[in-house]
């Protein structure tokens, strides 16, 4: 005997889910069913007109927006700022790149993020800073004007999160408050990135491990498109101060973090 | 193959979910990508492979609806072009068209829990329990779900419904 065709069984045939027995069992019922045949009929024909309709979205190229090496780089973009929570985001961030890398993700198809000849030592840290300038500063994140943590809250939470002692610089002598600190994942492992706001201007931070045998770099200056640069190293830490504001200017800001780092 | 590849195989579907979804408007892509940035966030380190593709429709479909609140808080909007697919057609061609076009329709006036799960199953292939799971409901409401759609898409194909009038701003 067959069990009654159910609604569900009807589904499941559209869906092309049924056993073959159970199919040639609904055929059946449908034979002789003209109304449920109808409206089965009717449903194969929405499904496919779905995927005639929709399917050549999926074929399309992507766009850049929407391509995964473009999405990781930019990442620390959105996970960023006071919370807790946010920060462990972060750092599932970098466990996430950890994996691609373990897993040689880097080398998957053809290249897809290409890493030549990557800069190293002062040259990496200008452009990280000045790329974490471009990221930030035009305002694309939200200011966290309402700094709850304070600046040692932010001190704790970054250093935990870049596993060596960042202090957040003060910059209130010249009138920059501190609107947003995140982490970025750098080829030379976590960045800490400070973003201070003055009326319009933002002035970008950033600090990191070198990875290079120098303990100690005297202060360069230089030029990234419309961008002022200092860098420097300070026992084996990085620095690195950008903003789009007169060299005059940024060079007593870059000196006062300097100095303000520099042990007794 | 890695998460990270899987999440990488599955935006070309997340993209067609995402269309189908809001009627092929120019925003799925910013749903797609505020989806993958979500997802690139959270990656579980444990996470295997086959978890990989439930779970970002799951994060797309969440993140829609959160969307749809903050819409439906501020009344809906649709643009004049929009407005106009929506009227009946003037000038039926031939009948397979007018049935396409009368689709189009039904899916964008269908109740987002009955679209949702018709394309979750009809257009991503996702098992009947998978779409159960993912949107945390009873396997019933979602079959009750997908014969509800399928009837009402039914009747528009049959000319014997017409989508309900939305404010036009």
């Amino acid at each position: 005997m067959i069990p009654p065709i159910t609604e569900d069984d009807l589904h499941a045939y559209v869906d092309d889910r049924l056993a073959a027995d159970r199919r040639r069992q609904v055929d059946g019922y449908l034979a002789q069913n003209p109304r449920q045949e109808e409206r089965v009929r009717a449903w194969q024909a929405q499904r496919d007109w779905v995927h005639a309709r929709f399917d050549p979205v999926a074929a399309e190229p992507l766009p850049p927006q929407l391509t995964l090496s473009h999405l990781l780089t930019g990442q620390a973009t959105r996970a960023s700022f006071w919370s807790t929570a946010n920060w462990r985001s972060a750092a599932g961030f970098l466990v996430a790149l950890g994996i691609g890398a373990a897993s040689g993700w880097y080398g998957h198809g053809s290249a897809r993020i290409s890493v030549p000849t990557l800069p190293v030592g002062i040259a990496a840290l200008k452009l990280e800073t000045k790329a974490a300038y471009q990221v930030f500063a035009p305002g694309r994140i939200p200011d966290q004007t309402n700094n709850a943590l304070g600046n040692n809250g932010i001190s704790k939470s970054l250093s935990s999160a870049v596993g060596f002692a960042v202090t957040v610089p003060d910059l209130a002598g010249s009138g920059y408050g501190i609107i947003g600190a995140t982490i970025l994942a750098t080829t030379h492992g976590p960045a800490a990135v400070l973003i201070y706001r003055r009326h319009k201007t933002r002035l970008v931070v950033l600090i990191r491990k070198m990875d290079v045998p120098s303990r100690a770099g005297r202060m360069i200056e230089s030029h990234i498109g419309q961008n002022n640069l200092f860098t420097w190293i300070n026992n084996g830490i990085g620095f690195g101060v950008t903003s789009n504001i007169d060299l005059r200017m940024l060079h007593p800001i870059a000196n006062h973090i300097r100095d303000a780092e520099t042990p007794t | 193959m890695t998460v990270l590849s899987k999440i990488e195989e599955t935006i070309p579907s997340l993209r067609r979910y995402a269309s189908a979804l809001l009627g092929g408007r120019q925003d799925a892509d910013d749903l797609v990508h505020d989806c993958l940035v979500l997802a690139l966030a959270h990656i579980k380190p444990r996470m295997t492979e086959s978890e990989v593709r439930p779970w970002l429709f799951t994060i797309i479909r969440n993140h829609f609806i959160s969307g749809r609140r903050k819409i439906v808080a501020r009344g809906t909007s649709i643009d004049i072009d929009e407005a106009a697919a929506l009227m009946p057609a003037t000038a039926p061609v031939q009948e397979q068209r007018m049935q396409m076009h009368e689709l189009s329709k039904g899916l964008a006036a269908l109740p987002d829990d009955q679209r949702e799960v018709f394309l979750l199953i009809t257009l991503e292939g996702f098992e009947y329990a998978e779409v159960a799971a993912m949107l945390g409901i009873p396997l019933g409401t979602v079959m009750s779900r997908l014969s509800r759609a399928r009837d009402h898409l039914r009747d528009f194909m049959d000319g014997r419904a017409r989508p309900a009038l939305r404010r036009v701003k």
